[in-house]
């Protein structure tokens, strides 16, 4: 035979060969999926398990784009498959350089890859680079994109494949911006939830107290009332009780739920509120998602965890206190805010003064002339009048 | 007892007392606070005072029990040493009043007060100084009754008195010893117990020494408790329903008829205090009972504190001594019963209310009657853990829960309505508004068969919470309960130190630290995806935090060249610090408070002088005119305010240092 027929025989034997291994391991493994040499000759492809023949058609592959070579640690080869469309796409590389810098991209997958980076793993001339680049943008193989985690930096990813999640920061982020008018509200919301799921709304304003106050006057005695009052001294409510005593106006308290309570709302349940309300518009918000959400509100002491019977529910914290109103959608400072506990150092002018370590006695700032006092102790209002 | 370590400056201590003491009297207490022990010969080139004026001064500090004092040995010279807690103690005077009042009751109250201001004194002199007293009121009131508005008016009403005071251990008696230094004994102790006389072998080993230290520690200790016991042991324990219920008129009447007749002997040269210690095991009942009612509501804070007077009746101490390091287990915390609790309750306290009403299939019996024998070793300790036994007893569960199938359904539509997104709201919370007090009516016709369930809901949903109010320890008379307050003052400590950064540092602030204590050490890229927050925003905090001394950053170099960006940068919270820290600034912010009084008090100093005046006492609107009354008034009002201020720092200071 001459030798050109051979030659072409055995190029025949190759395709053919080619052909068999990629589809055999296509059938066999996943996109992501690494195969050792071991690996592929036991795919019962290669006659004889040919080493020779093995390494050509693996290298043919490889060639082809088909295949991605993999190196490992200890130094073996391996490799995984690409589909043929991708691989195609290879072929419009047209110079070594592009098709170097595609591949890089195509590596980096969801993430992206910088420029910079680039340009230190290649090694390549500036201007280079840029223009292969520029040839790639063009052909629409990639598209610059920006990382949320490196907003500066000028990042490259394939065109073909949407940013991951790392990249743009899942649903809290808004054009690369952190939505924080949208956290904010969806905060709201869950908080409202919460609260209106893990309390009680006492309609009667049945107030312990002032049911107590018309017994006492008629069973203790003078005595009685007084100790009460005592008691009081240092809790800035008797006011309030006072009013309701007299006037009665139905105000509506929240009172806690008995323990072991089974209703209280789960991240599921959460998760499962937000996306029948529609507010998240086209946003989807996995259970993941609204665990950040609401571990951020745990944070904040807003809303606690509680265990009954194996799954962890969430309610409002000191519930006694808050309000019955919700408290999304309003303005800041209006009712339905959540109640915090107030500490007695930040009431007073002392626990918020900017200049609380200058202080001293007889220092340039000092007890003597402190204005924060004056106006704490209301000193301003009366030099108005 | 242990030292400060960090207070107020002498002069912070100085001040708390300033109206009672005299200026050479404030030098005495402001040189040994300063310069530590003194002897007498010190402290005149110190205070550059008289003999006369030193020696008058030291007895003053002596009668209000501001000073330790020790003989040396050898030379038999006395020296001196300022107490700092005793001078601390005298800002609570009021509070202490205030306690004593409302739990035992106007006489009782009289005493301590009389006692608080003497400091300290002889029970016969204290008779005679009452004998006066009512001498000259019933003189006034041309004697129309002994009884006057339960104040002291007898002999062996001051005796009754004084004798439940000494049994509840509100008041101690004084000795010799009582004036050492706390430290100064323990030292003597331990030298004793260790020393060796020449020639002689050492003898037992150090176990045994240990153990001896630690037993004539606690004789001296309990050395001012003996008439307590004494007294215990004639006239039986005391029992806190009487102490709860002293306030109502008829059962004072009953109670003191019952105790006339066994006075207590009360030898008259014996010398009482009252006692600190168990007054801070009381103001904490209190602190921790509000601390549970803003958390959970009134009904349950009152039951909370039933139940915290009585697990503590018999605790002197709200933190175990430190002096000594005792190698045997502690022994088991006091628990209660909910009978207990039941028969101690105030009547007029509806523990019917308090509570929501769910359906009985939402409530998870088995979780809720979970008993853990044993203190939780860590905080976050999950729910199944192995030493908790489930007792899935059928419990006649509260009322509030069981009604019959129709009253369910009513809940039912009425949690419906209330949850309910509004539509039709009004009518339909008019309609079940009646329904409701109809309902609530029935309830209480029913009541003393259930009030002891509805007593139980109150008391689960404390140990439900997660600040852990109460453990629920065995199920002896419908449930028997206790309290961690080492793990749950922790709590507290926490809530107050949020609170703090919270308002200083608003919302963002307290999540950060929040992450950082919960995550422990953590890289900036971590606390802004965790915290939902922008990365500049973050930054800016954490910076704001830093300067404040809140949170503080780590560097890990990955390398030894230490270049910034080979290092990586960790955010850490350090809360034993950022408590002292805090600790400190409320100390300074009440020194501030006490010195703006002083300011106000010197700016008005005209009126001032003027009201002081023994004609003006008593009538200042007659005598004074239109504006100065004016000025005068608000005056008061500004020293009410910056008093209240000081009360409620001291609550503070209290929760981070005493409780």
């Amino acid at each position: 035979m001459p030798p050109a027929v051979k030659e072409e025989g055995k190029a025949a034997k190759l395709a053919l060969m080619k052909q068999m291994l990629y589809d055999k391991v296509r059938e066999t493994g996943r996109e992501d999926d690494l195969f050792t040499q071991e690996d592929l000759l036991a795919l019962d492809v290669i006659p004889n398990r040919d080493m020779v023949l093995l390494a050509e058609t693996v290298q043919a592959l490889s060639d082809d784009k088909l295949f991605v070579t993999m190196r490992e640690a200890g130094g073996s080869f391996s490799w995984k498959w690409r589909d043929a469309q991708e691989a195609h796409k290879y072929k419009q590389c047209t110079t070594e350089e592009q098709s170097m810098v595609y591949s890089l991209i195509d590596d980096s997958g969801g993430d992206g890859l910088w420029s910079q980076t680039l340009q230190r793993r290649l090694n390549m001339h500036d201007t280079v680079l840029k223009n292969a680049l520029k040839q790639l943008q063009t052909k629409g193989l990639i598209v610059p994109f920006k990382n949320v985690e490196h907003p500066n930096k000028k990042m490259f990813i394939k065109a073909s494949i949407q940013p991951s999640d790392r990249a743009t920061g899942g649903p809290w982020y808004t054009d690369q911006n952190l939505d924080e008018a949208f956290i904010e509200e969806l905060q709201r919301v869950v908080f409202d939830f919460i609260k209106r799921q893990s309390s009680y709304i006492s309609r009667h304003g049945h107030d312990s107290r002032t049911q107590k106050m018309p017994k006492k006057g008629v069973i203790k005695g003078e005595d009685r009332g007084k100790k009460r009052a005592a008691s009081e001294m240092e809790e800035p409510a008797p006011k309030a009780a006072k009013t309701t005593a007299i006037s009665t106006p139905r105000k509506d308290v929240l009172l806690p739920l008995p323990a072991g309570f089974t209703g209280y709302p789960t991240v599921k349940d959460i998760a499962r509120l937000l996306s029948s309300s529609g507010i998240t518009n086209n946003t989807i918000l996995t259970e993941m998602d609204v665990k950040k959400l609401v571990d951020v509100l745990v944070w904040d002491n807003l809303i606690e965890p509680i265990r009954v019977g194996g799954k962890t529910g969430y309610r409002v914290s000191r519930v006694a206190k808050q309000s019955t109103q919700g408290w999304a959608g309003r303005e800041d400072g209006v009712d339905g805010n959540p109640e915090p506990y107030i500490s007695p150092y930040t009431e007073a002018p002392c626990g918020r003064c900017p200049v609380f370590e200058l202080c001293e006695d007889g220092g340039p700032v000092g007890p003597s002339n402190c204005e924060y006092y004056a106006k704490w102790l209301g000193e301003e209002e009366e030099a108005r009048q | 007892m242990q030292h400060l370590p960090n207070g107020p400056s002498s002069r912070g201590w100085v001040l708390l007392q300033a109206p009672r003491l005299t200026s050479s009297t404030q030098r005495i207490l402001i040189a040994l606070l300063t310069k530590g022990r003194c002897n007498v010969t010190q402290l005149g080139r110190h205070t550059s005072l008289g003999a006369r004026h030193l020696r008058n001064g030291l007895a003053v500090l002596f009668q209000h029990n501001l000073l330790y004092t020790r003989i040396d040995n050898e030379t038999r010279v006395a020296s001196y040493d300022a107490n700092p807690e005793a001078c601390y103690n005298l800002i609570r005077t009021g509070k202490i009043l205030d306690m004593v009042d409302r739990q035992f009751g106007t006489s009782e109250r009289d005493v301590i007060q009389t006692l608080l201001q003497l400091g300290h004194a002889r029970i016969g002199d204290l008779k005679q100084a009452f004998d006066s007293r009512n001498a000259l009121v019933s003189s006034r009131s041309n004697g129309t009754n002994g009884h006057t508005n339960g104040m002291v008016s007898s002999d062996n009403e001051l005796y009754v008195t004084l004798g439940r005071l000494i049994q509840a251990d509100l008041v101690e008696t004084v000795r010799a010893d009582s004036f050492r230094n706390p430290i100064d004994v323990y030292h003597e102790i331990k030298t004793e117990a260790t020393k060796i006389a020449p020639g002689e072998k050492a003898t037992g080993t150090k176990h045994e020494q240990q153990q001896q230290i630690i037993n004539r520690w606690r004789t001296y200790r309990e050395q001012s408790k003996g008439v307590k016991r004494q007294l215990d042991q004639s006239r039986g324990r005391i029992s806190k329903k009487r102490k709860l219920q002293n306030g109502h008129a008829a059962s004072t009447d009953y109670d003191d008829e019952d105790n006339l007749h066994h006075v207590p002997q009360l030898a008259p040269n014996m010398i009482v205090r009252v006692n600190h210690e168990k007054c801070l095991v009381e103001l904490r009942n209190h602190s921790l009972a509000n601390f549970a009612a803003d958390a959970l509501g009134e009904v349950t804070g009152e039951v909370y504190r039933v139940l915290l007077g009585l697990l503590t009746l018999e605790v002197s101490q709200c933190r175990p001594d430190t002096m000594v390091e005792d190698e045997t287990p502690p022994p088991p915390p006091a628990a209660t019963t909910t009978l207990d609790i039941l028969d101690h309750l105030d009547d007029s306290i509806d523990v019917s209310y308090g509570l929501g009403k769910v359906k009985k299939e939402n409530i998870n019996q088995s979780s809720v009657e979970k008993t853990k024998v044993n203190p939780p070793q860590s905080d976050d300790e999950s729910e199944e853990s192995d030493n908790e036994q489930t007792s899935h007893r059928q419990s006649r569960s509260g009322i509030s829960l069981d009604d019959d199938d129709e009253d369910d359904d009513d809940d039912e539509d009425e949690s419906d309505d209330d949850h309910g997104d509004g539509t039709s709201h009004t009518k339909s919370a008019s309609k079940t508004n009646g329904h409701r007090q109809t309902k609530v009516k029935f309830k209480e016709e029913s009541a003393p068969a259930s009030r002891l369930d509805q007593l139980r809901q109150h008391l689960l949903l404390l140990k439900e919470s997660k600040h852990k109010f109460i453990r629920h320890c065995g199920t002896n008379g419908r449930g028997q309960w206790t309290v961690d307050f080492a793990q749950l003052m922790d709590h507290v400590r926490e809530s107050e130190l949020d609170a703090v950064i919270e308002q200083s540092h608003g919302r963002y602030g307290l999540r950060l630290t929040r992450i950082l204590r919960e995550k422990g050490k953590l890289d900036e890229k971590m606390l802004h995806s965790a915290a939902l927050m922008r990365k500049p925003d973050v930054q800016g905090k954490m910076l704001a935090l830093q300067m404040a001394g809140l949170v503080d950053i780590q560097e890990v170099p990955k390398d030894s060249s230490r270049l910034a960006n080979r290092t990586i940068f960790l955010w850490f919270f350090d809360g034993a610090r950022t408590q002292a820290q805090l600790l400190d600034d409320v100390y300074k912010a009440m020194l501030r408070a006490l010195q703006t009084l002083q300011v106000e008090r010197h700016k008005e100093r005209n009126i001032l002088s003027f009201v002081e005046r023994k004609d003006v006492q008593g009538k200042e609107e007659e005598v004074m005119g239109n504006d100065y009354l004016k000025r005068y008034n608000r005056h008061l009002e500004r020293q009410e305010m910056l008093l209240g201020q000081v009360m409620r720092l001291d609550n503070m200071i209290s929760v981070f240092r005493d409780f």
